[in-house]
């Protein structure tokens, strides 16, 4: 308790003392609510350690991930590596490391790409309505209805199998929902009155759009794209687990479809990987929900 | 005479409905002189809001245009700008105060940031030069400690702080013109007088004009120079407040002017009951006849009322009225 008492920011003092309670802006507001949510704040820990480890670990510790270093299907802890080794010899624990800081580049990047491109369509076919709100919402349709993994397989096969590449697939394929959202957002809001009061007083079009509506817009938004970063791993994992991962990189997707074939005779080869794949969305998904919590409330009290 | 600010001449704004496209203002010409407070009067749905909309350019279109006229700033046409010329004279010319000071601040920025961010635009001055004068209007606008109260956001301020935020927004740039549409409906009574206090005092200090919109008599009455009275998207009156007040001409007028209720606290005193206006403002898709558009609320219409429309005549010095009573009238 006293940790998260020191953690809580303390106000700078009043100029002049009054009965005028202080400013608190929103965002302010948001990260008290946010800290006093137990889950999302082991969810924050539980993330911030893995991606330190995925940081810093492959420095730290520099057994290299994808040589033999140890008899093939060593079970945890009968070696001097940790956590075992899989089918092929290779240290489990370094593969989870350097997996890690793939795993987590590809999610972060293909949310971020998520985001872009929905907020963008969205964004556009809400604000200006009529025949570029109908061209965008069809364009979001024609993505909507194709088998997301069978289209991002596609791509990936298409345009060799990289990072970058993987990361661009899964960001193109899972866009749509972002923009619907955007969409819906701009249509409420730019009917408010104060974005018709910005008007009046010359706001041109793209200041609308990024200055006004875009920040009234961005709570549901923050929520989803924190979640899509965990629906994004999962989608590399599931990549990965097909065979369609970069061959010059190690990813937690990677390690499970390499050691599915040897389930039976280690177990352990799977399962960490899985485990972390499990944890780390998990974490990431605490951290959405609370940003929900924390940010909702103040919607419903404007 | 001094040089008319603006200028609106036969301005027709259109609506496209189901039923075919409908005229909510016809025929409105009107000059306002620098400095003026101008008061357009009328009952909701008369076209008080939309004219004023217009002339910021800003009728909603689709379905709305401005169908026909002309309005002149300084000589120059609203109606045929550009978009990128009406985003100049948004806020820099004209600017306006809307009904809502509840919903017209934009939730995520402060007040401050608010007020600073349309300084900079129209200025281009540098933040800390925008963030000074954010602060010098809110003082303008009779904020108590405004270097405080500019990190506030607007759900911290209660409605008439709000709208002085409005007011002062509208006046960062020092606008030519200042449309106050319904400013003080949503406050109540003591926060609307001193609003209204607020905008005679800064008229005096920045001497921008005014045109305040509103239905209460007595606003007009304390506030403007000169009123129009308009009825179904129509100016029906139009002459300096003292006269308006005391010898309205137009039925309609009297009508406006006699329903405002008095105060007395001798007993024999004996009230009349208050007086209304019978009916409701036709809608404008029922305006195709060519009658008068009060002939079925009026009380003294005659045949001539359902068969023509009054034009607009002259019945005074400075002054005209739509009625063919008052042009009957010898003399």
């Amino acid at each position: 308790m006293s940790d998260r008492a020191t953690e809580m920011p303390t106000p700078p003092a009043l100029p002049t003392p009054t009965t005028v309670p202080e400013a608190v802006s929103p965002t302010r507001q948001t990260w008290q609510m946010f800290y006093q949510n137990r889950a999302a704040m082991l969810g924050l820990c539980i993330l911030l350690v893995i991606i330190i480890t995925s940081i810093v670990g492959p420095l730290l510790y520099t057994v290299p991930p994808r040589e033999m270093v140890w008899m093939p299907l060593t079970p945890p802890g009968q070696s001097e590596y940790l956590l075992g080794t899989d089918y092929l010899g290779r240290d489990l624990l370094a593969g989870l490391i350097n997996g890690g800081r793939v795993t987590i580049t590809i999610g972060f990047a293909a949310a971020v790409l998520t985001v872009l491109i929905g907020v963008t369509i969205g964004a556009l076919a809400g604000f200006f309505g009529g025949w570029v709100d109908t061209t965008l919402m069809k364009v979001t349709e024609f993505f909507q209805v194709l088998p997301n993994l069978l289209f991002a397989m596609v791509v990936v096969m298409l345009f060799s199998p990289t990072l970058t590449n993987i990361a661009i697939a899964i960001g193109i394929v899972s866009w749509t929902a972002t923009a619907r959202l955007t969409r819906a957002e701009f249509l409420r809001i730019r009917e408010m009155d104060y974005v018709k009061a910005e008007r009046s007083i010359g706001a041109g079009n793209s200041r609308l759009i990024w200055r006004v509506i875009l920040p009234n817009a961005a709570p549901p938004l923050i929520i989803v794209a924190a979640l899509s970063i965990g629906s994004a791993i999962l989608f590399e994992a599931g990549l990965s687990f097909l065979g369609l991962s970069d061959p010059n990189a190690m990813s937690w997707g990677r390690m499970v479809g390499d050691n599915r074939p040897y389930i039976l005779d280690s177990v352990w080869g799977v399962t960490i990987p899985g485990l972390a794949i499990f944890l780390t969305v998990l974490a990431i998904s605490l951290v959405g929900d609370g940003l929900n919590d924390a940010i909702n409330p103040k919607l419903r009290q404007r | 005479m001094t040089q008319n600010l603006l200028s609106v001449q036969d301005l027709e704004i259109s609506f496209r409905t189901a039923a075919g496209e409908v005229q909510v203002v016809r025929d409105l010409s009107f000059e306002l002189a620098q400095g003026e407070v101008l008061g357009i009067v009328g009952e909701s749905g008369c076209g008080k809001s939309i004219t004023a909309l217009s002339l910021l350019g800003l009728v909603p279109n689709p379905p709305g245009r401005v169908s026909k006229g002309r309005i002149l700033l300084e000589g120059e046409d609203i109606v045929t700008a550009s978009e990128r010329r009406l985003r100049q004279i948004r806020g820099n010319d004209i600017s306006m105060v809307f009904q809502e000071p509840m919903t017209s601040l934009n939730p995520v920025y402060s007040v401050g940031e608010q007020i600073a961010e349309t300084a900079r635009a129209h200025f281009n001055s540098s933040r800390s030069e925008a963030w000074e004068r954010a602060i010098e209007m809110l003082q303008l606008v009779g904020i108590p400690s405004p270097e405080r109260r500019a990190h506030e956001f607007p759900h911290q301020l209660s409605g008439g702080m709000r709208q002085r935020v409005m007011i002062a927004i509208a006046l960062v740039c020092e606008p030519k013109v200042l449309i106050a549409d319904e400013p003080t409906t949503a406050l109540d009574v003591t926060v609307q007088a001193q609003i209204f206090d607020l905008f005679r005092d800064l008229q005096h200090k920045i001497g921008a004009a005014i045109i305040l919109i509103t239905h209460d008599i007595g606003v007009v009455a304390q506030m403007t120079d000169r009123v129009i009275v308009m009825y179904a998207g129509r100016k029906i009156e139009e002459g300096p407040v003292s006269a308006f007040i005391t010898d309205p001409r137009h039925p309609y007028t009297r009508g406006l002017v006699n329903c405002i209720p008095r105060l007395s606290l001798d007993p024999s005193d004996d009230p009349e009951p208050l007086f209304e206006i019978p009916g409701v403002v036709p809608s404008p898709s029922d305006l195709s006849l060519p009658r008068c558009a009060f002939a079925p609320r009026c009380r003294n219409a005659f045949a001539l009322c359902l068969e023509k429309s009054p034009p607009l005549l002259p019945v005074a010095e400075g002054r005209a009225a739509a009625c063919w009573l008052e042009t009957e009238k010898p003399g």
